[in-house]
């Protein structure tokens, strides 16, 4: 694996404006990728994930707003001018979107959409190609996310499509053609437990033969623990937690990383486990201090007032928590 | 072919919905008070005239006999005689749909066409200027009746600016043999060409004002439903992978976006036939509308159920129209019905 950084995101602000007010989503984010690293991004629901995927891609709704610095390669995708962007969309970084019921272009067949895709690929990396070409690469791809009857797909519109077909469509259409970094969002979620295994498998191999790096999203932590080499936790749109895989799982600590960790039903069968006291934190007005604070347990006057700031726990295990040692 | 299967299913239940329409005319044409009879021949007639005309109009037989007689005679194309001018109502028909069919299917298509395009203009330039401007006048173009806009383009084209006609089908001398009796239709049929552009000339303005309100309502359906699609996971999804700004406004936004106007259009049919009356009547068209109305003073029931039958059947044959247009656009409407 070389060590050359891929991705570098730097205090990352994301806000959406809303009815109610500002809404301050993601709260200095930073993290860098390496090429070839696998990264996991777990946390709860709302805890930012999705936003992060698309303000790297800078594909936000019209009423939000991204600071700081996404570093692709060294460019600002901040500033990247249109040209560049569309370039990097096609031929560097992919996303595949959580939900596929609504992912899909209801009025256009398969075919035509992932067809679409690969032709703003090839053309962008100067390519010549003839539609049959085009054709070829998308039934490969549909077939490489073991759909069945890749030609009857290819004709087929999405509402003809099960829930579990129209994700694999998703996938197909942002590994169709070679990227250097895939943001899977919750990639397995509406796949049943076997295909779930085989696509991560291949989204797997895909990492070891091209050389690709993968940020997952999920909140599945046995498939981030069986899959990435480094594991970010998320909270409240906050980081909390980063560190190799292993190093984490065997020596979780921060609260919340530990408590999500004891949420995980035993299969010994001791009961079900308690789940983490408390709401999600309010984005409209979070807490000056840790935004997790109010539903710890160790915490704290200074967690009350003051921000905790990533720190160094072990090698390259990073925690922000005031109460890190104990 | 699963359109073909959907045309077909789609006109069987169009003539049930004629069958039905038949029945509510011919009875709301019997039960209105005041004897026809009477109304035709004035007071003066005696009162054994009065009665040989009933008698002649069926008027004394069972309401389900005379249902059953009027149907069988509609069906071979008779609609009786006309009370109010005393000619066959299916020859005056002959002369006055023509006239309205011609107005109203140029305007369905100017209100389809700029309405769609003024929507997409509007949601290119969301924010702007532009869009503000176009908006305001959506707004005044659904808020105003069609004849008011019928009096303005006579003053404004007719008296201070006169570049188009605003009377009648045609200018005085100029003609051509009916075929179809559309004007433009038939001088294009028979070559006659300076009849033709004479003939659409003339029907630009009547048919524009007639348009005004379905426009502006399918400008503002088609914008809103552009920009409501516009934060869809699925058009994220294709700016995420790179797809060009052009391709996804004119593809992948566009079409998912027209079918609400599409399907609206079909319900604006039936209000173009409708205002067509004070049209018709602002700009000297004669017309179906302004036939049917006169008729309707007249009590006049041949004459009247004649016109609504007639104008209900193209009615149901433009739903079919715009049933089919909207299936070609929407594989969910065309896929689903042939199951």
């Amino acid at each position: 694996m070389s060590s050359e950084v891929l991705l570098e995101v730097k205090d990352l602000n994301v806000y959406y404006r809303v009815y109610e007010g500002l809404m301050h989503v993601l709260d200095d984010v930073s993290f860098s990728l390496v090429e070839g690293e696998r990264l996991g991004l777990v946390g709860e629901t709302g805890c930012g994930k999705t936003t992060t995927f698309r303000a790297l891609l800078r594909v936000l709704d019209s009423n939000a707003s991204s600071k700081g610095d996404i570093l692709y390669k060294g460019c600002n995708v901040n500033k990247m001018s249109q040209t560049e962007l569309l370039n990097t969309r096609r031929t560097e970084m992919s996303m595949i979107f959580q939900d596929p019921t609504s992912s899909l272009n209801p009025v256009f067949t398969v075919g035509e959409q992932i067809s679409s895709v690969i032709r703003a690929n090839l053309q962008a990396k100067g390519i010549n190609y003839s539609e049959n070409d085009i054709k070829d690469i998308a039934l490969k791809a549909l077939s490489d996310v073991l759909l069945p009857d890749p030609e009857r797909i290819f004709d087929s519109y999405p509402f003809q499509l099960s829930g579990g077909m129209r994700q694999r469509i998703c996938i197909a259409m942002s590994v169709a053609t070679e990227r250097k970094l895939l943001l899977a969002d919750e990639p397995g979620t509406s796949l049943d437990v076997t295909i779930q295994a085989q696509i991560l498998g291949l989204l797997n191999n895909l990492v070891k033969t091209t050389g690709m790096s993968v940020i997952l999203a999920t909140h599945s932590l046995g498939v981030v623990r069986e899959t990435t080499d480094r594991v970010c936790i998320m909270y409240g749109g906050e980081i909390v937690e980063i560190g190799p895989t292993r190093s984490l799982f065997a020596n979780p600590s921060h609260p919340y990383t530990r408590a999500l960790l004891a949420c995980v039903p035993k299969l010994t069968g001791e009961g079900i486990a308690e789940g983490i006291p408390g709401e999600m934190v309010s984005y409209l007005n979070p807490p000056k201090g840790c935004r997790f604070q109010p539903r710890c347990s160790f915490c704290n006057e200074d967690c009350n007032r003051t921000k905790p700031k990533l720190t160094l726990y072990e090698d390259d295990h990073y925690v922000a928590c005031h109460k890190a040692d104990l | 072919m699963e359109i073909f299967r959907f045309i077909c299913k789609r006109t069987l239940w169009s003539l049930v919905a004629l069958v039905g329409l038949s029945i509510i005319i011919f009875t709301l044409s019997r039960v209105v008070p005041g004897d026809p009879a009477r109304m035709a021949l004035g007071p003066r007639a005696t009162e054994e005239a009065v009665e040989a005309l009933r008698i002649e109009l069926k008027l004394d037989q069972p309401i389900i006999y005379q249902y059953f007689h009027w149907i069988a005679s509609v069906l071979k194309g008779d609609f009786g005689l006309s009370l109010m001018t005393m000619r066959s109502v299916t020859d005056d028909i002959k002369i006055y749909l023509p006239a309205t069919l011609e107005l109203v299917i140029v305007a369905a298509i100017i209100q389809c066409v700029f309405g769609i395009l003024l929507g997409v203009l509007a949601t290119a330039s969301q924010g702007s200027y532009m869009d503000y401007f176009l908006r305001i006048i959506a707004y005044i173009g659904v808020v105003t009746p069609s004849f008011v806009f019928a009096v303005l383009f006579m003053l404004l084209f007719g008296y201070k600016l006169p570049i188009l006609p605003v009377l009648g089908r045609t200018s005085v001398g100029l003609g051509v043999q009916p075929i179809t009796g559309m004007i433009v239709v038939d001088s294009i049929l028979r070559c006659d060409f300076p009849v033709a552009v004479d003939a659409f000339v003339h029907l630009l303005l009547p048919a524009t004002a007639l348009a005004m309100n379905g426009m502006a309502q399918l400008a503002r359906i088609t914008r809103s439903s552009m920009i409501d699609n516009s934060e869809r996971d699925y058009i994220v999804m294709e700016t995420a992978q790179g797809l060009s700004k052009k391709e996804i406004f004119f593809k992948y936004l566009l079409r998912p976006s027209v079918i609400p106007a599409v399907s609206v259009l079909a319900l604006q049919i039936g209000a173009l036939f409708a205002n067509a009356f004070l049209v018709e009547s602002i700009f000297n068209w004669p017309g179906l509308s302004r036939y049917g109305v006169e008729a309707m003073l007249f009590k006049d029931l041949n004459a009247v159920s004649a016109v609504i039958c007639i104008v209900g059947f193209v009615f149901i044959i433009a739903n079919i129209f715009v049933d089919i247009l909207v299936a070609i656009i929407d594989p969910r409407v065309r896929l689903k019905a042939g199951e």
